[in-house]
């Protein structure tokens, strides 16, 4: 892992506490009954399919969606009640590069510094200086790695002692992904800043994150450290019949892989990686989503 | 002085973010003001000066040789070019605002770039008043020009009353063409706001915008006066032998001691050999036009433009809540 931090503290920077939430009567909810936190100083990737509820999720804790029952806090602040200030603490990320195209790098940065007092321009300067990121370029002009930099570098700028990303990466190619994960967690390290990053590719956090929530329609499935994780699964060739199975999927080669909530031991298993993880656990809520939607029925 | 260069800054930004809406709509708006301007030149280059368009009125048309001419071209640009530019006095103010209006919030959210502004800013109210106040400050800008211009070009086509009257271009000038750039806006902002796609706001707005002027051309109809002659008192008929004057095309003569002539008793009383009828008639009798007043359109002028000043203020304001409570996607 790139830069894992030493000596995380633990006192909660965000919380969600029995959070429901659907987007109308009629509609399936998107997010149920998820209560987690993340300690301050980590780098939380939120993982999970398309529709998982990781965008809703974090849209919550920026207030701008109203949970259905239950609550979210940043800092300790309820953003839907006190969304100023909550949103004081936090810098955002969002899913697509939401810049102004016809503004220029510069721009962007002045327009920061009008919307949020406390907006540290050199921080975001010197952000965009080591990408080689002309202030002069229009944002409509920079390409899509540039551009969530660019949306990076605003995020850096505000100083705030949480960052929400939402699935900041998807468009971007392997380099500029990765470019992208060095800087964010150089700095995330050097202020002390709790991350929570959401993905729907793992292979794209796990070398970055220090905590992973598996997320799958709107249920949280795993809420680990990483190291912890990794320590209490294991993986075994071919079907496994034992109680400590959480879920059975393909393996790269076409072969049956079983992860088990157990520590590797034995000839037939081995230390599950990250990916193989949040597979097994997606794989298992499938499974109950459609014994549940048998019930339904 | 920190908080003017932020608010210049502020300004700067907004203007930018809005380039094409702001060139296009100020360039619509000078546009049609430069036609105003460019009509009244024309009516003016007729040579029907104010005392030939007198004569011709008091004669029934029989005026002298060097006014038929002058007056049949300045009648024909006042029922043709005129009339058009005095139309768009009408339409060009609600979509000027609207275009500009729209864009401020609802392309905001369209393109997403409300999530990146609404996440920097801790206060939306803060946000939107600061992408507001620099546009509301172009549209006054731009419908000032329109209704300084709209004001000439009606003082123009209708002779400063005598031809025609105000009254008639009393939605299409003066204040009230101020007043319906700024509603424009407001309900451009508004659409956005509640959209959140630019062209369909921009198809509510127009909607609601049309509502509004059909609503606005029936308030002024109400507002007239039954019949031009009858507003209150000021005309006294008791000595004339007409006792409901003709409201259609006519004309009287009051005399100095207040009495009213049809034009043929003024006829009958010029004497016998007077060369220059009209001349004669306008140097003893005051010429009394089938007109309503230029007063009473000033009034209700002012009255018309301070009510949609109020209304564009309170549907401004309805913005703030809704942006508030909004998502930004």
């Amino acid at each position: 892992m790139i830069g894992m931090g030493e000596g995380a503290q633990t006192d909660p920077a965000v919380t969600s506490e029995g959070l429901w939430k659907r987007y109308g009567r009629r509609r399936p909810w998107a997010l149920r009954d998820v209560t987690l936190s993340a300690p301050t100083g980590s780098i939380t990737a939120i993982v999970g399919p398309n529709g998982a509820g990781k965008s809703t999720l974090i849209r919550t804790w920026m207030g701008f969606e109203r949970p259905t029952s239950g609550r979210v806090l940043v800092d300790s602040i309820d953003p839907w009640h006190d969304r100023p200030a909550a949103l004081a603490r936090v810098g955002y990320v969002p899913q697509a590069a939401s810049l102004y195209r016809d503004l220029t790098v510069r721009d962007h940065l002045e327009l920061a510094s009008l919307l949020r007092h406390r907006f540290d321009q050199a921080v975001a300067r010197q952000h965009l200086i080591a990408l080689g990121i002309s202030p002069r370029q229009r944002a409509g002009e920079l390409s899509g790695g540039q551009q969530a930099q660019l949306g990076l570098a605003l995020a850096l700028g505000t100083r705030a002692p949480v960052l929400l990303l939402d699935e900041p990466l998807a468009s971007l190619d392997p380099l500029a992904r990765r470019d992208f994960l060095r800087i964010l967690v150089e700095a995330v390290r050097s202020e002390g800043t709790t991350a929570l990053l959401s993905s729907h590719i793992v292979t794209d956090v796990q070398e970055a994150c220090d905590r992973v929530i598996v997320l799958s329609s709107g249920r949280i499935l795993l809420n680990d450290a990483v190291v912890s994780a990794q320590a209490s699964h294991a993986v075994g060739l071919g079907p496994m019949m034992c109680r400590a199975v959480v879920g059975s999927f393909s393996g790269p080669g076409g072969e049956e892989l079983s992860l088990m909530h157990a520590p590797p031991a034995g000839d037939d298993a081995r230390a599950a990686t990250l990916e193989e993880i949040v597979l097994g656990y997606l794989v298992a809520g499938q499974q109950v989503e459609s014994v549940e939607a048998e019930w339904a029925a | 002085m920190e908080s003017l260069a932020r608010a210049l800054q502020s300004a700067r930004l907004t203007v930018k973010m809005h380039r094409f809406e702001v060139a296009a709509m100020t360039v619509a708006a000078l546009g049609v003001a430069g036609l105003a301007t460019w009509v009244k030149v024309q009516l003016d280059a007729t040579g029907a000066t104010q005392a030939c368009l007198e004569q011709w009125l008091v004669q029934a048309g029989n005026a002298s040789e060097a006014c038929v001419g002058p007056v049949r071209r300045w009648s024909d640009i006042v029922n043709g070019d005129a009339g058009k530019v005095m139309g768009a006095m009408l339409v060009a103010p609600f979509a000027v605002g609207i275009v500009l209006g729209v864009p401020l919030v609802g392309r905001e959210i369209e393109q997403r770039t409300a999530t990146t502004a609404w996440a920097l800013a801790g206060s939306r109210k803060r946000w939107l008043a600061g992408r507001v106040w620099p546009i509301v400050t172009l549209a006054v800008g731009l419908g000032a020009a329109l209704a300084v211009s709209s004001t000439v070009l009606s003082n123009a086509r209708t002779a400063q009353g005598l031809w025609s009257s105000t009254f008639g271009d009393a939605l299409f000038s003066g204040p009230p063409v101020l007043a319906h750039i700024l509603l424009g806006l407001s309900l451009g902002v508004v659409a956005g706001a509640v959209v959140g796609r630019t062209l369909p706001a921009l198809i509510v707005g127009a909607v609601v915008a049309l509502f509004v002027v059909a609503v606005l051309l029936a308030f002024q109809g109400s507002s007239q006066p039954p019949s031009p002659y009858a507003q209150g008192n000021e005309v006294d008929t008791t000595n004339s032998t007409v006792d409901v004057l003709d409201p259609n095309w006519d004309v009287y003569f009051t005399t100095a001691d207040g009495r009213v002539l049809t034009r043929p008793e003024a006829l009958a009383s010029v004497p016998a050999g007077t060369t220059d009828v009209g001349g004669w008639l306008t140097s003893h009798y005051s010429l009394l036009t089938a007109q309503i007043s230029t007063d009473l359109t000033i009034r209700f002028q002012a009255n018309e433009a301070l009510a949609v000043l109020v209304a564009s203020g309170l549907l401004l304001l309805i913005a703030f809540p809704i942006v508030e409570r909004r998502r930004p996607t």
